[in-house]
């Protein structure tokens, strides 16, 4: 599994960041947090950097998130240190660090690799954060499945909206399934996306009572449907 | 002739130049960044010393090496990985040697620059160290070319340091915290561009006090 670093100033910031993207992970995405110099003072020590990469380092790779300025040069000289002993998978991502870590442990918990992972946090930063925010809305194209596809509906349930550990119950059921799916949430008018990756579920920005049609065309296209939305029903086993 | 003894004398003269600087440097700072490079180079420095203490009978890349990890591990803000940088790259640039040629000299220039550049990807004109530091280098290496010796080929370097560090009082920020201020960072001298010239300035004269 992919391993997230997070870089900041502050010890006490990466650490919270840490922090928060472990409870959306059940501690399953290893994660470290280097900030702060020896003394407490904030800063980045690129030393501290290497140490974290080093402390979880996978094959698979380290995914590092860092907050501005020292923060990137700092991890960027520690991936070019650790690139000279042959310890290479390592990335580093432009993406806000604290919406960057979350959508990055959903990823890498799914068991994507370091290029998914990477390509899934710097959409992070199109996240609809505020409930009234509108998701950019190209082109309203019909969905390549609309003609062949059956279609199902639901209103969701879960008080706190489809916030990430529903998200990711609802991709990795979608992926189990041989079927072409495809979501969108209707009260808020988003475009189709693809509910097997997590982030383009969380672009939808559904909330509570937000109604979500689901098509599916393909071989399991009924029972993908069926399974989606008995796990909508139930609430994402969240009540 | 710069040896090891040259650049043990340009570091020490360097940890005070930083610590007699540091308001001057942490008011610059102030102006368009975060009031700490003063404060941060001071400790570098400091760091510095305590750690080339037991190397500095060794080679020059030793030397070197030792400042680069010491000011990585200890200033805290982009001069950190910069600086340390320079000092890393330079010590790999010139490993075992204990006197530095003039060729040489220029080497560790132009290593440390090329180190600086990839890290923090700065292009002169960005209001960084660069600005203060491709121009010196420039001045040493055509010092050279000229046939100037070591002493003068230094002042050329300083006065472009110092000529360096002036133009970057006009230009906007295209790098590091001053750029968050975009055309309001004009009309201040870059901080860190000012420590490249004071470090300049050192090795002038840790090169005049040994001759
Ligand atoms: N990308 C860069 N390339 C070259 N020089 C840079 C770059 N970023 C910053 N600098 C230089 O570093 C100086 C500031 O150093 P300082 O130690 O105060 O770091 P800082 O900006 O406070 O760091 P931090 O990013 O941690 O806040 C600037 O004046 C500039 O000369
Ligand atoms: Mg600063």
């Amino acid at each position: 599994m992919v391993g997230i670093v997070v870089v900041s100033h502050s010890r006490k910031l990466a650490e919270g960041v840490k922090e928060l993207a472990e409870g959306m992970s059940n501690g399953q995405v290893p994660i470290a947090a280097a900030g702060g110099m020896e003394d407490g003072s904030p800063g980045t020590d690129a030393y501290q950097v290497v140490e974290a990469i080093r402390s979880i380092y996978r094959p698979e790779g380290v995914l590092v998130l860092a907050d501005l300025g020292s923060a990137v040069l700092s991890a960027r000289l520690a991936q070019e240190m650790l690139a000279a002993e042959g310890i290479d998978a390592v990335r580093l991502s432009p993406a806000p660090l604290v919406e960057g870590a979350l959508a990055a442990v959903v990823e890498a918990a799914q068991g994507s690799t370091l290029e998914q992972v990477d390509a899934a946090v710097r959409e992070a930063k199109y996240l609809a954060k505020l409930g009234e925010e509108q998701i950019e809305i190209e082109e309203e194209a019909p969905s390549a499945l609309q003609m062949v596809a059956v279609e199902t509906r639901f209103v969701l349930r879960n008080r706190l909206g489809l916030h990430a550990r529903p998200a990711v119950l609802f991709a990795q059921t979608a992926a189990r399934y041989q079927a072409s799916i495809e979501a969108r949430n209707l009260t808020r008018n988003s475009p189709w996306v693809n509910p097997r990756s997590v982030i383009d579920l969380l672009r939808i920005g559904a909330s509570v009572g937000d109604l979500i049609a689901v098509q599916a065309s393909g071989a399991e296209a009924a029972q993908a449907l069926e399974a989606l939305k008995q796990l909508a029903e139930s609430g994402f086993g969240e009540e | 002739m710069i040896n090891n003894r040259t650049i043990v004398a340009w570091l020490k003269l360097a940890a005070r130049s930083m610590e007699e600087n540091k308001g001057y440097l942490t008011d610059l700072d102030a102006a368009i960044g975060d009031a700490d490079h003063g404060i941060n180079m001071e400790r570098g420095f400091k760091k510095a010393l305590t750690l080339i203490s037991p190397v500095e009978d060794r080679d020059i890349d030793a030397i070197l090496k030792t400042t680069g990890m010491a000011l990585i591990g200890s200033v805290g803000g982009a001069a950190g990985p910069l600086y340390g940088t320079f000092f890393l790259d330079a010590a790999k640039a010139l490993s075992h040697l204990n006197e530095l040629s003039n060729t040489d000299l220029v080497l560790l220039f132009e290593s440390g620059l090329k180190g600086i550049q990839r890290v923090g990807k700065a292009k002169p004109g960005d209001k960084t160290m660069i600005d203060t530091l491709q121009p010196a280098l420039e001045a040493l290496r055509s010092a050279f070319a000229y046939g100037t010796d070591l002493i003068e080929a230094l002042r050329w370097m300083v006065q472009a340091a110092k000529e360096g560090m002036e133009s970057t009082i006009p230009m906007v920020a295209k790098k590091g915290r001053a750029s968050y201020l975009g055309e309001r960072s004009a009309g201040h001298q870059d901080p860190g561009a000012t420590s490249t010239y004071l470090l300049i300035q050192c090795l002038l004269d840790a090169v005049e006090s040994q001759s």
